[in-house]
């Protein structure tokens, strides 16, 4: 199956598709990546939920100095670049969302206030710490989230719809779970760069599109026989803060070069999907119940204090993977990160007792070069 | 080594001395940076950039506090760290609560800050450069006043703490320093209290209740967690003793930024302010001894103003930068290029201006937490926006230069939105730069051309609105 040819096709259409659902009445709401914005409520309200996480190019870094300073996380200055460069996927909302926990994120919504003052915006800043005043917090602002998308939408959110969107967004998750249980395998039917591709296709695309695709793709991934998968090696981990989409080099790399990335863990721009919501009760409750997961269920962001329960994450998944070595890619000035790396790379060197490799990205195409030497050296040190 | 020259320096009273030599001698051999060398270089650096006696013995407190925390493990003392605290009613809480005999509780940094910097002993670099070596890369740009606590206790400069803490409601960082120390230097650490502002842009001076409940009860359970890990008590009995003595020092800072900015010529260094500054919002248990040293600079600029002498000529051009000035740029300011530099940032209090939202009938916790919000510039950046257009007014700033410091988060968003808010609302030029505290990042000159060509601005906007009034 050509899952890049297929998602790169749908893509490319679903900014039309979108502009023609615009006309005909369908509210679209752009948000940011943070993985705390439950699409449930979104599609429960009849709108459209539309993740904003383009990145991996330059030239919106670059505009992005026209209203912030430079040493602010690169993904989330991409993002600001493409407000401020009019870019026509961050023109195309009626509301915008971000629910963030880290100063760079809460920025993108500022420049969006500050530079589109007529788009309608929500924010929700996502407590740090996993406890009880956190979730209750968190509940609330999904209450306000509710009240702002029927506002904007004009519909009801009701039982039924948003235990029907619960189920759409449960099922998604479970087909890429599914799929990323096949990478466990020592033949692993599919690439990292197909597997982001598929993940990253999650936030734009239609859901009943995506679901369908998703479970295409499981089947024929199931139905490979052994002997047509090759074994590549070194097994790879890439883990960092945001992993916008098409920034893709640190995958192509190590993919051209002979390895596998066999699994990922980005807290930001990669859609969680080991957690479903719980489908029980009326709709407060059903609230709570997309609290509960988002908040308390979901392995927590790198920007929470501590993010231990994300370092123990990554390196459970480390070994659930078999993964050989691990590449730590971080937009630069991500400082939240580059704390979270800090303990991560002891917990690494002192449990795991695997190499560990640190990348920095601003998007900038004279990365290459450096980036093609040091992870070959890399996945030599590996074989 | 013989501190007693330095503490002569720092205005240490001769009994002081007799006292406390030994003990300040050791201290500083401890860190192992300092050496008489550096004594000597302090002696004149302090020279160099203050003018008054009251600036001086306030570094006396600084050198205090320093001496406290070094010595505190050898004193049989429990040693906690308050890392980039942004409220440090905790530590007066706790004091309240155990007594000073069995503990000493630091915000590391401000010293770091005042005496290693540029002031008096210049050895910044080297405890910024520990925290390179053990972590915290330079490429980052991580901020310099967390890279100070890092590099000081990973680099074996400052003793360990038996805990470290953070609010993380003014910043991000400051827990996540709290838990780099905690995790790579092996020190339990609490980093619950946590702030939420999402309140819509524009908002800033209504807040939003469930904000305000969420930090005070947030905050009370960090109280209570650092309370029961060291077998104590808190008490909002103790907690509101402390914010009476922290307010009791607000009010001779305002007096002093007021009086600062009334006097005409600038009657003293904007460096003169610099310890005072540091020390309120970053106090311990010696309230009464900064009351006192805040006195002596009240007095000292009340008799310099009466004789009408100052540091920069007679009606210079007003701004301000953000965040504080580095010595060798505030110099720069002052004596090269005639600027009257208010400090008001974050340490200016604005009259309140709305009814409050929480009663008396709420804890403490929540009251303090509405009054910490309502000061401004707390993890919302329209606040910051909104205060710097009522600091340029109350003061009456010919220009603002919303100069933040390199690498620090929540201070560097709002310039631009500053920039344009004050242009457009007030007609007063308004510009953005980064600066740092940190020596190798830039240099005076680097500035220079920056804060000239702004001067100029205001120079040229000032003559033109003094002509349309006449």
């Amino acid at each position: 199956m050509n899952i890049k040819g297929t998602i790169g096709q749908k893509t490319t259409e679903r900014l039309v598709e979108l502009e023609l659902a615009k006309e005909e009445g369908t509210k679209i709401v752009g948000y940011y990546p943070s993985e705390y914005m439950p699409e449930e409520l979104v599609l429960a309200a009849g709108m459209i939920p539309y993740g904003l996480l383009k990145a991996g190019d330059y030239t919106p870094i670059l505009h992005s100095g026209v209203v912030v300073p430079r040493w602010q996380d690169t993904f989330c200055r991409a993002q600001i670049g493409y407000i401020v460069m009019k870019d026509p996927h961050y023109m195309l909302p009626d509301l915008y969302v971000d629910a963030w926990s880290h100063f760079g994120a809460s920025l993108v919504i500022d420049n969006y206030d500050f530079l589109m003052p007529d788009m309608e915006t929500l924010r929700i800043e996502v407590p740090h710490v996993k406890n009880e005043a956190g979730l209750k917090f968190y509940i609330k602002r999904m209450c306000r989230l509710k009240e702002k998308l029927e506002e904007v939408s004009g519909n009801k959110i009701t039982e039924e719809s948003l235990r029907a969107a619960i189920k759409v967004c449960n099922r998604e998750r479970e087909l890429l779970k599914e799929i990323a249980l096949l990478r466990k395998q020592e033949r692993v039917p599919i690439s990292g760069l197909e597997f982001m591709l598929l993940n990253h296709a999650t936030y734009i695309l239609d859901k009943e599109f995506m679901n369908g695709f998703l479970e295409e793709v499981l089947e024929d991934l199931k139905k490979k026989k052994p002997e047509d998968i090759s074994i590549n090696t070194p097994r790879v981990m890439v883990v960092g803060a945001a992993l916008g989409m098409a920034d893709y080099q640190v995958f192509e790399l190590v993919e051209d070069m002979g390895g596998q990335v066999v699994i990922e863990q980005f807290s930001e721009a990669m859609k969680d999907f080991y957690d479903n919501v719980d489908i029980e009760g009326d709709v407060d409750q059903l609230i709570s119940n997309i609290g509960d997961r988002y908040f308390m269920k979901k392995v927590c962001n790198f920007a929470f204090r501590p993010a231990s329960e994300r370092q123990d994450f990554i390196i459970q998944l480390a070994k659930d993977y078999k993964v050989q070595g691990m590449i730590w890619y971080q937009q630069l000035y991500q400082d939240n990160a580059d704390f979270d790396y800090m303990i991560l790379e002891k917990k690494v060197r002192e449990g795991l007792k695997i190499p560990m490799l640190k990348l920095y990205t601003e998007y900038d195409s004279s990365e290459k070069a450096a980036l093609v030497t040091r992870i070959e050296t890399f996945l030599k040190t590996l074989r | 080594m013989d501190v007693t020259e330095f503490l002569r320096a720092v205005r240490y009273t001769e009994e002081e001395i007799e006292n406390e030599k030994y003990r300040v001698s050791e201290a500083f051999d401890k860190c192992k940076i300092i050496d008489e060398e550096d004594l000597k270089k302090a002696q004149a650096n302090l020279s160099r950039y203050l003018t008054t006696e009251g600036a001086r013995r306030a570094f006396a407190i600084a050198v205090m506090r320093f001496t406290d925390m070094m010595m505190a493990k050898d004193e049989g003392k429990k040693l906690i760290y308050l890392i980039h605290e942004e409220f440090p009613q905790i530590g007066l809480t706790f004091y309240n609560a155990m007594g000073r005999d069995k503990l000493v509780i630091e915000i590391p940094e401000t010293y770091l800050w005042l005496l290693f910097g540029q002031m008096c002993f210049d050895r910044m670099v080297d405890i910024l450069e520990a925290a390179e070596k053990y972590g915290m890369e330079i490429g980052v740009a991580h901020c310099p006043i967390d890279q100070l606590a890092y590099g000081g206790v990973a680099g074996d400069i400052i003793p360990k703490p038996d805990v470290a803490t953070s609010g993380g409601v003014f910043c991000d960082q400051g827990p996540k320093t709290a838990e780099i120390i905690g995790e790579l230097c092996d020190v339990p650490y609490f980093v619950t209290t946590d702030a939420c502002r999402d309140e819509s842009w524009g908002s800033f001076p209504e807040l939003d209740i469930d904000c305000i409940r969420f930090l005070g009860e947030s905050t009370e359970k960090h109280f209570n967690e650092i309370g029961d890990h060291l077998g104590v008590e808190v008490t909002e009995k103790h907690f509101r003793k402390a914010r009476v003595e922290i307010a009791m020092l607000w009010g001779p800072l305002q007096e002093t930024l007021q009086l600062t900015a009334d006097g005409d010529p600038r009657p003293i260094s904007c460096m003169d302010e610099e310890p005072f500054l540091q020390m309120t919002v970053y106090p311990d248990w010696r309230t009464k001894e900064l009351t006192k040293a805040f006195r002596t600079l009240i007095k000292e600029i009340k008799e310099r103003t009466a004789k009408g002498e100052g540091v920069v000529p007679k009606g210079a051009l007003r701004t301000t930068f953000f965040c504080d000035p580095r010595p060798d740029i505030a110099e720069m300011c002052e004596k090269e290029l005639g600027l009257n530099i208010l400090l008001p940032g974050i340490y200016w209090v604005a009259p309140f201006e709305k009814t409050r939202m929480i009663g008396k009938e709420e804890n403490e916790y929540v009251r303090f937490a509405e009054a910490y919000i309502r000061r401004g510039i707390v993890r919302c950046h329209w606040d910051h926006v909104y205060r710097a257009i009522e600091c340029t007014n109350h003061f009456k700033l010919d220009g603002y230069m919303a100069a933040y410091e390199y690498g620090c988060r929540p201070l560097c968003f709002p310039g631009r939105w500053i920039k344009d808010e004050i242009e457009e609302k007030l007609g007063i030029p308004a510009t953005y730069f980064e600066e740092s505290a940190d020596p190798r990042i830039h240099t005076p000159d680097q500035l220079r051309t920056k804060i000239e060509t702004f001067a100029s601005v205001m120079k040229i906007k000032k003559a033109k609105r003094e002509k349309q009034a006449a």
